[in-house]
Protein backbone atom coordinates (compact mmCIF):
# COMPACT_ATOMS: atom_id res chain seq x y z
CA UNK A 1 0.00 0.00 0.00
CA UNK A 2 3.04 2.26 -0.10
CA UNK A 3 2.96 4.90 -2.79
CA UNK A 4 5.19 4.59 -5.86
CA UNK A 5 8.66 6.04 -5.54
CA UNK A 6 9.18 9.48 -7.02
CA UNK A 7 12.47 10.58 -8.47
CA UNK A 8 13.12 14.27 -8.71
CA UNK A 9 16.87 14.06 -9.09
CA UNK A 10 19.41 11.65 -10.58
CA UNK A 11 21.20 9.27 -8.20
CA UNK A 12 23.74 11.73 -6.86
CA UNK A 13 24.04 15.46 -6.56
CA UNK A 14 27.46 15.16 -8.16
CA UNK A 15 25.87 13.77 -11.32
CA UNK A 16 23.07 16.29 -11.24
CA UNK A 17 25.41 19.25 -10.82
CA UNK A 18 27.83 17.83 -13.39
CA UNK A 19 25.07 17.68 -15.98
CA UNK A 20 24.00 21.23 -15.26
CA UNK A 21 27.52 22.59 -15.39
CA UNK A 22 27.66 21.37 -18.97
CA UNK A 23 24.45 23.32 -19.60
CA UNK A 24 26.12 26.71 -19.18
CA UNK A 25 24.37 29.74 -17.69
CA UNK A 26 20.95 28.14 -17.49
CA UNK A 27 22.38 25.08 -15.78
CA UNK A 28 24.31 27.23 -13.33
CA UNK A 29 21.09 29.04 -12.51
CA UNK A 30 19.41 25.73 -11.64
CA UNK A 31 22.31 24.73 -9.41
CA UNK A 32 22.32 28.07 -7.65
CA UNK A 33 18.58 27.95 -7.01
CA UNK A 34 18.89 24.48 -5.57
CA UNK A 35 21.84 25.37 -3.34
CA UNK A 36 20.17 28.54 -2.07
CA UNK A 37 16.93 26.72 -1.34
CA UNK A 38 18.58 23.77 0.39
CA UNK A 39 21.50 25.38 2.19
CA UNK A 40 20.66 29.00 2.94
CA UNK A 41 18.97 28.16 6.23
CA UNK A 42 21.70 25.81 7.55
CA UNK A 43 24.35 28.37 6.60
CA UNK A 44 22.46 31.13 8.37
CA UNK A 45 21.98 29.06 11.53
CA UNK A 46 25.61 28.06 11.42
CA UNK A 47 26.73 31.68 11.06
CA UNK A 48 24.56 32.74 14.02
CA UNK A 49 26.20 30.10 16.19
CA UNK A 50 29.74 31.01 15.17
CA UNK A 51 32.23 33.49 16.62
CA UNK A 52 31.86 35.53 13.41
CA UNK A 53 28.24 36.51 14.09
CA UNK A 54 29.13 40.15 14.86
CA UNK A 55 30.29 40.63 11.27
CA UNK A 56 26.78 41.48 10.07
CA UNK A 57 23.19 40.46 9.67
CA UNK A 58 22.95 36.73 8.92
CA UNK A 59 20.75 37.19 5.85
CA UNK A 60 23.16 39.73 4.38
CA UNK A 61 26.23 37.66 5.15
CA UNK A 62 24.83 34.40 3.76
CA UNK A 63 23.31 36.02 0.70
CA UNK A 64 26.58 37.86 0.09
CA UNK A 65 28.52 34.63 0.46
CA UNK A 66 26.27 32.69 -1.91
CA UNK A 67 26.28 35.50 -4.49
CA UNK A 68 30.07 35.68 -4.36
CA UNK A 69 30.90 31.98 -4.41
CA UNK A 70 28.14 30.67 -6.66
CA UNK A 71 29.26 33.14 -9.28
CA UNK A 72 32.69 31.56 -9.47
CA UNK A 73 32.99 29.20 -12.41
CA UNK A 74 35.27 26.76 -10.61
CA UNK A 75 33.34 26.57 -7.33
CA UNK A 76 31.41 23.37 -8.05
CA UNK A 77 34.08 21.68 -10.12
CA UNK A 78 36.40 22.03 -7.13
CA UNK A 79 33.69 20.61 -4.87
CA UNK A 80 33.26 17.65 -7.23
CA UNK A 81 36.97 16.96 -7.01
CA UNK A 82 37.00 17.28 -3.20
CA UNK A 83 34.86 14.24 -2.40
CA UNK A 84 33.26 16.19 0.47
CA UNK A 85 29.60 16.46 1.37
CA UNK A 86 28.34 19.67 -0.18
CA UNK A 87 27.35 21.02 3.24
CA UNK A 88 30.94 20.68 4.49
CA UNK A 89 32.29 22.25 1.32
CA UNK A 90 29.94 25.20 1.68
CA UNK A 91 30.77 25.72 5.36
CA UNK A 92 34.51 25.66 4.63
CA UNK A 93 33.92 28.20 1.89
CA UNK A 94 31.83 30.30 4.26
CA UNK A 95 34.74 30.30 6.74
CA UNK A 96 37.07 31.68 4.07
CA UNK A 97 34.48 34.23 3.00
CA UNK A 98 34.01 35.39 6.60
CA UNK A 99 37.74 35.75 7.01
CA UNK A 100 37.85 37.86 3.85
CA UNK A 101 35.03 40.02 5.17
CA UNK A 102 36.77 40.42 8.51
CA UNK A 103 39.99 41.52 6.81
CA UNK A 104 38.11 44.01 4.62
CA UNK A 105 36.38 45.46 7.65
CA UNK A 106 39.60 45.53 9.61
CA UNK A 107 41.44 47.34 6.81
CA UNK A 108 38.58 49.78 6.45
CA UNK A 109 38.55 50.56 10.19
CA UNK A 110 42.32 50.80 10.34
CA UNK A 111 42.32 53.28 7.44
CA UNK A 112 39.51 55.29 8.95
CA UNK A 113 41.26 55.60 12.30
CA UNK A 114 44.55 56.31 10.58
CA UNK A 115 46.07 53.44 12.47
CA UNK A 116 48.54 51.37 10.56
CA UNK A 117 48.73 48.78 13.33
CA UNK A 118 47.33 45.29 13.22
CA UNK A 119 46.91 44.74 16.92
CA UNK A 120 44.21 42.13 16.77
CA UNK A 121 45.78 39.93 14.15
CA UNK A 122 43.63 37.80 11.88
CA UNK A 123 41.13 35.51 13.54
CA UNK A 124 41.93 31.87 13.34
CA UNK A 125 39.70 29.67 11.28
CA UNK A 126 38.27 26.92 13.40
CA UNK A 127 39.38 23.38 12.65
CA UNK A 128 36.82 22.13 10.13
CA UNK A 129 37.11 18.64 11.64
CA UNK A 130 35.68 19.96 14.88
CA UNK A 131 33.21 22.25 13.25
CA UNK A 132 31.73 19.43 11.16
CA UNK A 133 29.68 18.32 14.17
CA UNK A 134 28.18 21.77 14.52
CA UNK A 135 27.48 21.86 10.80
CA UNK A 136 25.90 18.43 10.91
CA UNK A 137 23.68 19.31 13.87
CA UNK A 138 22.37 22.34 12.04
CA UNK A 139 22.13 20.37 8.85
CA UNK A 140 20.10 17.57 10.49
CA UNK A 141 17.48 20.04 11.61
CA UNK A 142 17.28 21.75 8.23
CA UNK A 143 17.27 18.38 6.45
CA UNK A 144 14.27 17.09 8.40
CA UNK A 145 12.40 20.39 8.00
CA UNK A 146 12.99 20.33 4.23
CA UNK A 147 11.97 16.67 3.98
CA UNK A 148 8.77 17.48 5.87
CA UNK A 149 7.97 20.23 3.38
CA UNK A 150 8.65 17.89 0.45
CA UNK A 151 6.59 15.06 1.93
CA UNK A 152 3.71 17.38 2.69
CA UNK A 153 3.72 18.63 -0.91
CA UNK A 154 3.87 15.06 -2.17
CA UNK A 155 0.95 13.97 0.04
CA UNK A 156 -1.14 16.99 -0.89
CA UNK A 157 -0.54 16.40 -4.60
CA UNK A 158 -2.03 12.92 -4.27
CA UNK A 159 -4.95 13.82 -2.03
CA UNK A 160 -3.28 12.38 1.05
CA UNK A 161 -3.33 15.50 3.18
CA UNK A 162 -5.07 13.69 6.06
CA UNK A 163 -2.29 11.11 6.04
CA UNK A 164 0.29 13.84 6.38
CA UNK A 165 -1.63 15.70 9.08
CA UNK A 166 -1.90 12.49 11.09
CA UNK A 167 1.86 11.96 10.72
CA UNK A 168 2.52 15.50 12.01
CA UNK A 169 0.04 15.14 14.88
CA UNK A 170 1.85 12.04 16.04
CA UNK A 171 5.50 12.74 15.34
CA UNK A 172 5.70 16.50 15.93
CA UNK A 173 2.75 17.25 18.20
CA UNK A 174 3.26 14.06 20.21
CA UNK A 175 -0.35 12.90 20.03
CA UNK A 176 -0.60 9.14 20.68
CA UNK A 177 -1.81 7.08 17.73
CA UNK A 178 -5.02 6.09 19.51
CA UNK A 179 -5.88 9.79 19.91
CA UNK A 180 -4.94 10.40 16.28
CA UNK A 181 -7.34 7.64 15.27
CA UNK A 182 -10.11 9.29 17.29
CA UNK A 183 -9.30 12.76 15.97
CA UNK A 184 -9.31 11.61 12.35
CA UNK A 185 -12.28 9.30 12.98
CA UNK A 186 -10.57 6.20 11.60
CA UNK A 187 -10.26 2.68 12.99
CA UNK A 188 -6.83 1.46 14.17
CA UNK A 189 -6.04 -0.39 10.95
CA UNK A 190 -6.87 2.60 8.80
CA UNK A 191 -4.74 4.69 11.11
CA UNK A 192 -1.87 2.24 10.49
CA UNK A 193 -2.31 2.61 6.71
CA UNK A 194 -2.29 6.39 6.95
CA UNK A 195 0.72 6.49 9.26
CA UNK A 196 2.71 4.08 7.10
CA UNK A 197 1.91 5.90 3.87
CA UNK A 198 2.93 9.27 5.28
CA UNK A 199 6.06 7.77 6.84
CA UNK A 200 6.94 6.31 3.45
CA UNK A 201 6.57 9.72 1.79
CA UNK A 202 8.71 11.29 4.48
CA UNK A 203 11.37 8.59 4.08
CA UNK A 204 11.50 9.13 0.31
CA UNK A 205 11.79 12.88 0.78
CA UNK A 206 14.52 12.56 3.40
CA UNK A 207 16.54 10.14 1.30
CA UNK A 208 16.14 12.38 -1.75
CA UNK A 209 17.53 15.29 0.24
CA UNK A 210 20.46 13.14 1.33
CA UNK A 211 21.14 12.21 -2.30
CA UNK A 212 21.18 15.89 -3.14
CA UNK A 213 23.89 16.40 -0.55
CA UNK A 214 26.01 13.72 -2.18
CA UNK A 215 25.08 10.68 -0.04
CA UNK A 216 24.83 7.43 -2.03
CA UNK A 217 21.95 5.01 -1.44
CA UNK A 218 24.29 2.55 0.26
CA UNK A 219 25.32 5.23 2.77
CA UNK A 220 21.83 6.35 3.88
CA UNK A 221 21.67 4.41 7.14
CA UNK A 222 25.22 5.24 8.12
CA UNK A 223 24.61 8.92 7.42
CA UNK A 224 21.34 8.97 9.38
CA UNK A 225 22.93 7.17 12.32
CA UNK A 226 25.72 9.75 12.25
CA UNK A 227 23.19 12.58 12.29
CA UNK A 228 21.32 10.94 15.18
CA UNK A 229 24.59 10.80 17.09
CA UNK A 230 25.49 14.44 16.53
CA UNK A 231 22.13 15.71 17.76
CA UNK A 232 22.23 13.48 20.85
CA UNK B 1 11.80 23.00 14.93
CA UNK B 2 13.19 24.24 18.21
CA UNK B 3 15.94 22.73 20.33
CA UNK B 4 13.30 21.13 22.55
CA UNK B 5 12.23 18.97 19.62
CA UNK B 6 15.31 16.76 19.64
CA UNK B 7 13.43 13.52 20.49
CA UNK B 8 11.13 14.18 17.54
CA UNK B 9 14.13 14.97 15.38
CA UNK B 10 15.81 11.70 16.36
CA UNK B 11 12.63 9.75 15.63
CA UNK B 12 12.25 11.37 12.24
CA UNK B 13 15.86 10.63 11.34
CA UNK B 14 15.26 7.03 12.41
CA UNK B 15 12.18 6.86 10.20
CA UNK B 16 14.33 7.85 7.24
CA UNK B 17 16.47 4.73 7.44
CA UNK B 18 16.34 2.09 4.74
CA UNK B 19 13.50 -0.37 5.15
CA UNK B 20 14.33 -3.00 2.56
CA UNK B 21 16.57 -5.12 4.78
CA UNK B 22 14.51 -4.86 7.96
CA UNK B 23 12.84 -8.01 9.30
CA UNK B 24 9.41 -6.35 9.18
CA UNK B 25 9.90 -5.71 5.47
CA UNK B 26 10.72 -9.39 4.96
CA UNK B 27 7.59 -10.35 6.91
CA UNK B 28 5.49 -8.00 4.80
CA UNK B 29 6.85 -9.65 1.66
CA UNK B 30 6.10 -13.09 3.08
CA UNK B 31 2.47 -12.41 3.99
CA UNK B 32 1.86 -10.52 0.74
CA UNK B 33 3.11 -13.43 -1.40
CA UNK B 34 0.59 -15.46 -3.40
CA UNK B 35 0.50 -18.16 -0.71
CA UNK B 36 0.66 -15.62 2.11
CA UNK B 37 -2.72 -16.36 3.65
CA UNK B 38 -2.06 -20.12 3.64
CA UNK B 39 1.34 -19.57 5.20
CA UNK B 40 -0.21 -17.36 7.86
CA UNK B 41 -2.91 -19.90 8.69
CA UNK B 42 -0.38 -22.72 8.94
CA UNK B 43 2.02 -20.71 11.11
CA UNK B 44 -0.72 -19.70 13.53
CA UNK B 45 -2.21 -23.19 13.77
CA UNK B 46 0.54 -24.54 16.01
CA UNK B 47 2.18 -22.94 19.01
CA UNK B 48 5.85 -23.15 20.00
CA UNK B 49 5.19 -26.19 22.19
CA UNK B 50 4.04 -28.03 19.08
CA UNK B 51 0.40 -28.04 20.15
CA UNK B 52 -2.54 -27.12 17.94
CA UNK B 53 -3.88 -23.73 18.98
CA UNK B 54 -6.88 -21.53 18.30
CA UNK B 55 -4.86 -18.40 17.72
CA UNK B 56 -7.99 -16.33 17.17
CA UNK B 57 -9.18 -17.15 20.68
CA UNK B 58 -5.77 -16.84 22.32
CA UNK B 59 -4.67 -13.63 20.61
CA UNK B 60 -7.79 -11.74 19.61
CA UNK B 61 -9.80 -11.92 22.83
CA UNK B 62 -9.07 -11.24 26.50
CA UNK B 63 -9.39 -15.01 27.11
CA UNK B 64 -5.74 -15.73 26.37
CA UNK B 65 -3.86 -16.63 29.54
CA UNK B 66 -1.08 -14.13 30.31
CA UNK B 67 1.37 -16.82 31.46
CA UNK B 68 0.82 -18.66 28.21
CA UNK B 69 1.33 -15.45 26.20
CA UNK B 70 4.55 -14.77 28.11
CA UNK B 71 6.01 -18.23 27.54
CA UNK B 72 5.06 -18.20 23.87
CA UNK B 73 6.55 -14.73 23.52
CA UNK B 74 9.91 -15.98 24.83
CA UNK B 75 9.81 -18.93 22.43
CA UNK B 76 8.85 -16.69 19.51
CA UNK B 77 11.69 -14.30 20.29
CA UNK B 78 14.13 -17.20 20.50
CA UNK B 79 12.84 -18.57 17.19
CA UNK B 80 13.12 -15.18 15.49
CA UNK B 81 16.69 -14.63 16.64
CA UNK B 82 18.04 -18.17 16.37
CA UNK B 83 16.14 -19.93 13.59
CA UNK B 84 18.32 -21.41 10.88
CA UNK B 85 16.04 -20.66 7.96
CA UNK B 86 14.14 -17.58 6.88
CA UNK B 87 10.72 -19.20 7.00
CA UNK B 88 11.15 -20.18 10.65
CA UNK B 89 12.54 -16.73 11.42
CA UNK B 90 9.44 -15.13 9.92
CA UNK B 91 7.24 -17.49 11.91
CA UNK B 92 9.01 -16.33 15.05
CA UNK B 93 8.64 -12.67 14.09
CA UNK B 94 4.93 -12.96 13.27
CA UNK B 95 4.13 -14.63 16.59
CA UNK B 96 6.47 -12.25 18.43
CA UNK B 97 4.62 -9.19 17.09
CA UNK B 98 1.12 -10.62 17.53
CA UNK B 99 1.82 -11.79 21.08
CA UNK B 100 3.04 -8.32 22.00
CA UNK B 101 -0.04 -6.81 20.37
CA UNK B 102 -2.39 -9.20 22.20
CA UNK B 103 -0.79 -8.57 25.59
CA UNK B 104 -1.01 -4.80 25.11
CA UNK B 105 -4.49 -4.71 23.56
CA UNK B 106 -6.25 -7.15 25.91
CA UNK B 107 -4.17 -7.19 29.09
CA UNK B 108 -2.49 -3.78 29.12
CA UNK B 109 0.87 -5.54 29.43
CA UNK B 110 4.05 -4.59 27.58
CA UNK B 111 5.93 -7.83 26.96
CA UNK B 112 8.99 -6.32 25.32
CA UNK B 113 11.64 -4.23 27.03
CA UNK B 114 12.23 -2.38 23.77
CA UNK B 115 11.06 1.25 23.61
CA UNK B 116 7.31 1.25 23.01
CA UNK B 117 7.74 3.59 20.03
CA UNK B 118 9.93 0.99 18.31
CA UNK B 119 7.40 -1.79 18.80
CA UNK B 120 4.50 0.49 17.88
CA UNK B 121 6.12 1.47 14.59
CA UNK B 122 6.90 -2.18 13.79
CA UNK B 123 3.28 -3.20 14.40
CA UNK B 124 1.92 -0.31 12.35
CA UNK B 125 4.35 -1.22 9.58
CA UNK B 126 3.02 -4.75 9.18
CA UNK B 127 -0.65 -4.24 10.16
CA UNK B 128 -1.89 -3.06 6.73
CA UNK B 129 -0.48 -6.21 5.08
CA UNK B 130 -2.06 -8.68 7.49
CA UNK B 131 -5.57 -9.97 6.85
CA UNK B 132 -8.04 -9.45 9.67
CA UNK B 133 -8.31 -10.29 12.46
CA UNK B 134 -4.48 -10.16 12.55
CA UNK B 135 -4.09 -6.75 10.93
CA UNK B 136 -6.67 -5.31 13.27
CA UNK B 137 -4.95 -6.95 16.25
CA UNK B 138 -1.56 -5.54 15.25
CA UNK B 139 -3.01 -2.03 14.86
CA UNK B 140 -4.94 -2.21 18.14
CA UNK B 141 -1.86 -3.48 19.93
CA UNK B 142 0.15 -0.57 18.53
CA UNK B 143 -2.47 1.92 19.73
CA UNK B 144 -2.56 0.32 23.18
CA UNK B 145 1.18 0.57 23.77
CA UNK B 146 1.68 4.03 22.24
Amino acid sequence: MDEPRRQHFPPTLNTWIGERLVGGTMGRGEINRHVMEAYEEPLRIYFLGSSWRTLGEPEEIVNGFLADRLDRAEFFTKWQASGKRLRHWLINALHFYLKEQWRKEHRHNAGRLDSGGDEDGPREIADPGIEDRVVDRTWARALVAAACRDAQTSCQADGLDDHWQLFIRHHLDGLPYRDCAAEFEVDPKRCAVMARTAAGRFREALQERLRQDGVSDAEFDEELMHLQEVIA
Amino acid sequence: MSDEDDPALRTLLELGRTQATRPTSELRRRVSAADGNNWLAAVLATDFDGNPVNADCVLCTPDGDMDYLRSQYQSAKQCFHAAGDEDARMRGLLWYLLLMAAAAAHHDVMLSSQPSATVTEALLEVAPDLPDPWGDLAARGAMAMD
